[in-house]
């Protein structure tokens, strides 16, 4: 478990990470959404001993990491923003150099990063040289790199950034995979879509500060009062919008063309009773279903409405 | 106290990286085929300049000799910064340093793993030039022993020497500006420490009231130990390697074979003690006294590129 408590950095005047506390459980796939210049990177710099907080702890499985330390290193594997890759080096000799920084040499060596290329799908590339990789496979071999030396937890700063769509969802199946194997993965992204998608619970930090810590669905629920339900008609727009307009939940009602923008702060069992109310009155609906929120607008109101600690 | 292990994967890796690239054997080809024009002109000079009555190893010998050294420590001053100023700076400009901080490596032993991996590179293109240097023994009375002490001595000056380009590579962002500063530190090692040291040899000779003496008496033994500005000499690596050419073959190119600090400084001075402490062992003190300047700076360079110790250092990425 990675616990991190009343973290603060400063560089200068400007406070990067203001009073930051945070836990995360074993196995969680927790995304760190904020926009940029928010304090991710630096607050994972510090989780992984690139850098010295100004004060504050960073627990993992019960140790303060702050003191750094091979036991740190051990337990943590990290794979940043931007990553390098050495010329003149092939995937499999990439792999074997790392797996000797960590202290892996020799027989144990060669097959341990042949199935770490098998996991990232780049067994195929294992003569190739890095350089020369694609940016996605450069990014999973350094997915490969940060699992060398098998730590409990993975910190991803902006993994699919820049990565074309085959790539991104290449990479989230293999951050599924690892995550179903009992690894503690922190995503780092302002590429919220996808995050809510992949993750199970969410931190969000804006100008240093945590605002929210909780899981996707309690996001979803404290950035809206209300949600919008979709109901396209053929015909009847009239009756159609009377019907919708009397029922107790319906907050607004708006039509854009033979398309109803319903505002519904009801429950579940109040859409299926609206749906079932609209076919009983003959209205000729094609499609009826419950809009899925905006994720930037989540971020936005969230980020806006103060701090949110879904656990309080 | 950082523990360090012997098995060194950045070692490793840049031995590789260097043995794949091709500019090694390149500029193992430059160099002999430099040294071997340099041999040719020498040999073929003297030979001619000689009478026939005349055996010419006696005169081409320390020539040659003296030529290769001057070659050879050119080659180290010119060598050394480029290929250790890029060390830690190349892993920060390949964006791969914050990943390599992040293994189970210390600071301690990613630099020396840099650090000897630049040596042996040097060492490489050292060795590769030994079998035109043993061209002297063709004519003999030059040994292997006092060839390998040559070498010996040019190795602990590539250490000396590789350890400020390490360090300027930790410091600084950019090669370019580590290799600047490299370049920079050698002259200053070399040429600054003659100028501050004649600098002030003359403020103290001017404290002492002694201009009203013959100035070269100054230059004796004993005011010399007295000068704080002589003890910089020491950390001059040209100094060393004069002093041990001397040693081992004489500038006199005579029987009277002396270190060759000895000789600068008998020809400067009139009455200069060879017997004099500082004098006699110049090459031991200049080689510890060089040595541990090289530990200091090694370890300074692993202290800035520990991530915790420097609390206030300035970061890139927020």
């Amino acid at each position: 478990m990675l616990e991190i408590k009343n973290l603060n950095k400063s560089f200068g005047r400007f406070k990067a990470v203001n009073n930051l506390s945070m836990t995360i459980g074993d196995g969680e796939l927790f995304g760190f959404v904020g926009a940029n210049g928010a304090g991710k990177t630096t607050t994972m710099k510090i989780c992984v001993g690139l850098l010295a907080a100004d004060s504050g702890e960073v627990i993992i499985d019960g140790q303060n990491t702050l003191s750094g330390g091979r036991a740190l290193r051990n337990k943590v594997g990290y794979v940043p923003d931007f990553f390098g890759v050495y010329d003149n080096l092939t995937a499999i000799e990439y792999l074997q150099f790392f797996a000797g920084a960590n202290g892996i040499w020799g027989s144990k060596s060669l097959p341990l990063c042949e199935s770490l290329l098998e996991l990232v799908n780049l067994k195929d590339k294992r003569d190739t040289q890095v350089d020369s990789l694609s940016r996605g496979m450069k990014q999973r071999l350094c997915l490969a790199r940060a699992l060398v030396h098998n730590p409990d937890i993975l910190f991803l700063d902006e993994p699919a950034s820049g990565l074309d769509p085959k790539a991104r969802f290449e990479l989230k199946e293999i951050l599924r995979n690892l995550s179903g194997m009992g690894k503690t993965i922190v995503i780092s992204s302002h590429i919220l879509p996808e995050l809510i998608e992949m993750c199970s619970s969410l931190g969000i930090i804006s100008h240093g500060e945590l605002k929210f810590n909780g899981s996707v669905e309690d996001a979803m629920l404290l950035s809206s009062g209300s949600i919008t339900l979709e109901a396209v008609v053929t015909d009847a727009t009239e009756k159609a919008a009377l019907l919708i307009k009397e029922t107790p939940s319906v907050v607004s009602c708006e039509l854009v063309g033979n398309k109803f923008n319903i505002g519904f702060s009801g429950a579940d069992e109040d859409i299926t009773a609206l749906m079932k109310k609209l076919i009983m009155n003959d209205i000729p609906l094609i499609s009826f279903n419950k809009k899925v929120e905006n994720v930037e607008n989540i971020f936005i109101n969230i980020m806006e409405g103060g701090n949110i600690n879904a656990e309080n | 106290m950082q523990r360090i292990n012997f098995k060194n994967a950045v070692l490793y890796k840049d031995m590789m990286v260097r043995a794949k690239r091709s500019n090694m054997s390149i500029l193992m080809f430059i160099l002999n085929l430099l040294l071997s024009i340099v041999a040719v002109i020498i040999v073929l000079s003297l030979n001619l300049s000689l009478s026939s009555f005349q055996s010419p190893s006696g005169a081409i010998l320390p020539w040659f000799f003296i030529s290769v050294i001057i070659f050879e420590s050119a080659m180290i001053c010119l060598v050394v910064p480029p290929a250790s100023a890029g060390s830690i700076s190349g892993e920060r400009e390949h964006q791969t340093l914050d990943v390599l901080l992040t293994t189970n490596m210390t600071p301690l032993e990613i630099i020396l793993g840099k650090y000897f991996s630049c040596l042996i590179y040097i060492g490489l293109l050292l060795l590769s030039t030994l079998p035109m240097v043993s061209i002297v023994f063709i004519y003999g009375s030059i040994s292997f022993i006092q060839i390998l002490a040559l070498y010996g001595t040019l190795a602990i000056v590539a250490m000396y020497l590789a350890s400020f380009g390490i360090y300027f590579s930790t410091i600084c962002k950019k090669s370019s500006t580590a290799t600047i500063l490299s370049y920079l530190a050698i002259w200053v090692l070399i040429f600054g420490t003659i100028s501050i040291t004649a600098i002030g040899s003359v403020i103290v000779m001017i404290r002492n009231d002694a201009m009203n003496y013959e100035i070269y008496t100054l230059h004796t033994a004993r005011a010399w130990s007295r000068d704080p500005f002589f003890f910089l000499l020491y950390l001059n690596p040209a100094a060393t390697v004069v002093d041990v050419v001397g040693r081992l073959i004489g500038f006199d190119f005579g029987s009277d074979v002396f270190g060759g600090m000895d000789y600068i400084l008998y020809n400067l001075g009139d009455n200069i003690q060879k017997t004099n402490f500082f004098i006699k062992f110049w090459t031991p003190i200049s080689i510890i006294l060089q040595l541990a300047v090289t530990f200091s700076v090694l370890t300074a360079a692993a202290k800035i590129l520990d991530p915790t110790t420097h609390k206030k250092a300035k970061s890139s990425g927020r």
